[in-house]
């Protein structure tokens, strides 16, 4: 396979996976914000942040309330990392590649994208079906390349960069969370919607309902962490995107050098005393974290787009 | 009033040759079968076919690519539901015709890069080749494996008033459009299965198969399965469609140039997820110009610097071959059938269309005194564009041409304008003649190729002699019936 070709299904994967997370965690805010009183000052500038557009933002030099920072997230194409850009991209980068991916792939992300190209403000205001309508037909996507693509290496490096995507989607919510959440005398948030916040990181990551299963405790902060972090079978647990990781890179040729960063990374999430870790020693935790996703991605990138 | 079913009684095939439909309102017998089919579906079945295919042809993502506004857009492709019907007797003489052709274009090609024999015998002169723009100085001295220089052609025929049918240009470059001639078979298969029944018609779908065979043929090294690539300017061209489709049906993958790299063994190599793989055939789809900054335009971030080394070396195989397109001059053109009789000994069996050169005084003179009756067209452009359609321009514009003509002659010709032949398309219910040509296509090797038909562009404006799909154009699926030996086993 061309290496062009493998980077442009990576990235292909990246961007979709980036729009289902950015969508289920703008439709959980505002599902989130109507539960705090007024004077829980959470907001939308959270999202920003955990997206890494701060300094995009702040150029605009406009309020963070939820028109302008929904807006900013969804249709506006100026930003790079908007619903719409980021689908855009997806299509770009599928439309060079059609020769290899499956019709039927090709069809759905293009009609994707006129659907978002067709959008206005007016769709923005029906937030929550215009959001559930795109993560589902993300899915579409994704369920049609399990269902019709072969898992050769079209396949692995499109899985690849999705999973890869999704560990750094949830390494950053937590980050910013865990921040506004762990760090003691924060007098924003009162402790009686901790509960609260604490759901809401775990809807976003869809793991709400799995969370009741399977630690059938209530909602604490150390117990999420534990379980976004660790859990060994949770779609979008770090430790679970970590280890198909793994396995991906396993089939593809002469992995070694981008294995060696994942099976780095899985022992450090996996050895990590999760529940003792407070305040600063979170985030650090969460900052290396990051640092080795970025290992990662820049010796896949190395090794198979770089050649 | 009421929509009513096809009645041929009622069509208009006087005033010009009607491929399916003479004169007296009948089908021609080629075409029985059909006529007779379109008139049993009735108005409402008729449209329903006709959004059918509208359907397949969007869900098929048969699409052709325009850009505007800054932007590119994905254009379905437009077809009309009745197919182009040619007897086999008929084509038949057409095949020898094209193959005779392409065989003395690229012996011609191969004379020019080497002796230039054709040019000392005064057959045509040195100042046609000193002045064309597509000859390429690099290709000098070269012979490509078996003198093949363009591997893949594709002539544009038209038929005049009287029936006659003539070759109008030759594609030698990087001729396009067999995607939608295999698509729009695909689409007619499913959209009116019940014609296939009534009568034998050839399959056109093995064109990917010898396509790959032909350029399996010409890779340098010896190896059953040789590395092909297909090179495309990638996705804001026009014919980017094709080009993946071609890639995908042969199983061979699709690079840009930015894919490939030459090493310092002159050899052309892929960057692949495996490391570097050597490449043996490139089927470009790229113009010479652009093909390898070092050796042509500096400028061009298409090409593969050092594509041209690898090929002279013999290290890669390139369809066409660089410089090819010296033969698809429309001046050149004029010489064909000289070229024909010249290295093949034979009168050409599809006749050119009559044309006057400018660089000829007493030709020029005419052209001069008749330009409000003439197409001219300049040596070197294609897709019609700088050419001027006499009986259609203004004064301002005949002025024009009249000193263009004066300036450079050796840039122009100019032909009488044609009456070009129709065929019924389907508008609404109702079936109206519009102009169209044939573009089929000829893959040469040590063997030769020719599809059977080839693709059908139609002018769906009304009196519109314009065939490309970027200016109101359409297509048709084109029918070889086999009417030889359909008289052989008698009617069915």
């Amino acid at each position: 396979m061309l290496s062009r070709v493998a980077n442009q299904l990576y990235w292909y994967g990246r961007y979709l996976e980036r729009v289902e997370c950015t969508a289920r965690l703008i439709r959980v805010n505002a599902n989130l914000l109507l539960d705090l009183p007024r004077e829980v000052e959470i907001g939308w500038m959270p999202l920003v942040e955990i997206l890494g557009l701060d300094a995009e933002f702040a150029r605009l030099d406009q309020p963070a309330d939820e028109r302008h920072v929904v807006r900013f997230l969804t249709l506006d194409e100026k930003n790079p990392s908007s619903l719409i850009s980021c689908i855009a991209s997806a299509r770009t980068n599928l439309r060079s590649t059609r020769d290899i991916v499956a019709r039927e792939l090709w069809e759905q992300t293009n009609q994707l994208h006129l659907m978002m190209r067709d959008s206005n403000a007016a769709a923005l205001r029906q937030k929550h079906d215009f959001l559930t309508r795109i993560i589902m037909d993300v899915n579409t996507i994704t369920g049609l390349s399990y269902s019709v693509m072969s898992s050769d290496l079209a396949f692995q490096f499109m899985r690849l960069g999705a999973n890869l995507e999704r560990a750094d989607m949830t390494t950053r919510i937590l980050d910013i969370r865990a921040e506004d959440l762990l760090l003691p005398g924060d007098s924003a948030i009162d402790s009686q919607f901790d509960n609260i916040l604490w759901m809401s990181v775990l809807k976003s990551l869809s793991a709400y309902q799995l969370y009741r299963q399977h630690v059938r405790k209530r909602v604490s902060g150390p117990d999420v962490l534990r379980y976004l972090l660790q859990d060994q079978r949770h779609p979008r647990s770090l430790a679970f995107c970590i280890d198909r990781l793994k396995a991906g890179l396993g089939r593809l040729p002469d992995h070694e050098a981008p294995l060696q960063h994942v099976t780095k990374l899985s022992t450090r999430v996996n050895k990590a005393p999760v529940k003792k870790l407070a305040g600063k020693a979170m985030a650090d935790f969460l900052d290396d974290i990051q640092v080795d996703l970025h290992g990662v991605h820049d010796a896949i990138t190395q090794r198979y787009f770089d050649a | 009033m009421q929509e009513m079913s096809i009645n041929w009684k009622n069509y208009p095939s006087r005033r010009f040759y009607d491929e399916l439909i003479a004169p007296d309102g009948e089908p021609r017998p080629a075409a029985a079968a059909v006529a007779e089919s379109l008139s049993e579906l009735g108005p409402k079945e008729l449209q329903q076919r006709r959004i059918a295919a509208d359907l397949a042809i969007k869900t098929m993502g048969i699409t052709f690519t325009i850009y505007s506004e800054g932007q590119t857009i994905d254009r379905a492709w437009p077809y009309d539901i009745i197919p182009r019907i040619i007897p086999l007797s008929e084509w038949q003489v057409i095949d020898r015709g094209l193959r005779q052709r392409v065989q003395a274009l690229n012996m011609f090609i191969q004379d020019i890069y080497g002796r230039q024999r054709i040019v000392r015998d005064g057959i045509v002169p040195a100042e046609v080749l000193k002045d064309s723009v597509n000859f390429r100085p690099q290709c000098v001295g070269m012979k490509p494996k078996h003198g093949v220089w363009a591997h893949i052609c594709g002539s544009d025929l038209v038929r005049g008033g009287d029936g006659t049918v003539y070759v109008l240009e030759d594609n030698l470059r990087v001729p396009s459009g067999v995607s939608y001639m295999l698509e729009n078979r695909q689409v007619c298969k499913r959209v009116l299965p019940e014609l296939f029944d009534r009568q034998p018609i050839k399959p056109v779908d093995d064109y990917p198969a010898q396509l790959y065979e032909m350029l399996a043929a010409l890779s340098p090294r010896r190896s059953k399965s040789p590395t092909m690539v297909v090179l495309t300017p990638g996705i804001y061209n026009s014919a980017y469609f094709e080009h993946a489709y071609l890639a995908q049906q042969m199983g061979v993958e699709l690079v840009e140039g930015t894919d490939l790299f030459v090493d310092e063994k002159d050899c052309v190599q892929m960057r692949t997820v495996h490391g570097p793989e050597q490449v043996d055939v490139i089927y470009r789809r790229i113009d010479d110009m652009f093909l390898d900054p070092e050796a042509f335009n500096p400028e061009s971030q298409l090409g593969v610097p050092g594509l041209m080394r690898a090929w002279k070396a013999g290290k890669v195989a390139l369809a066409n071959a660089p410089g090819a397109g010296v033969a698809d001059d429309k001046v050149i053109y004029t010489f064909v059938p000289k070229m024909i009789r010249y290295y093949l000994d034979e009168e050409a069996i599809i006749p050119n269309v009559p044309s006057w050169l400018c660089m000829n005084k007493v030709e020029r003179d005419h052209v001069l005194e008749n330009l409000a009756d003439l197409v001219v067209k300049p040596a070197n452009e294609s897709g019609g564009y700088g050419m001027l359609v006499g009986p259609r321009a203004s004064k301002a514009e005949l002025e024009k041409f009249r000193r263009l003509i004066k300036r450079h002659p050796r840039n122009y010709m100019a032909q009488p304008t044609l009456d070009l032949s129709t065929a019924p398309c389907l508008f609404g219910s109702r079936a109206e003649p519009r102009h169209l040509d044939l573009r089929p296509f000829i893959l040469s090797h040590k063997e030769q190729y020719v599809t059977m038909g080839g693709l059908t562009r139609v002018a769906l404006r009304k009196g519109s002699l314009v065939v490309n799909s970027s200016q109101g154009g359409g297509s048709k699926d084109t029918w070889i019936v086999d009417d030889l030996s359909q008289r052989k086993r008698g009617s069915r």
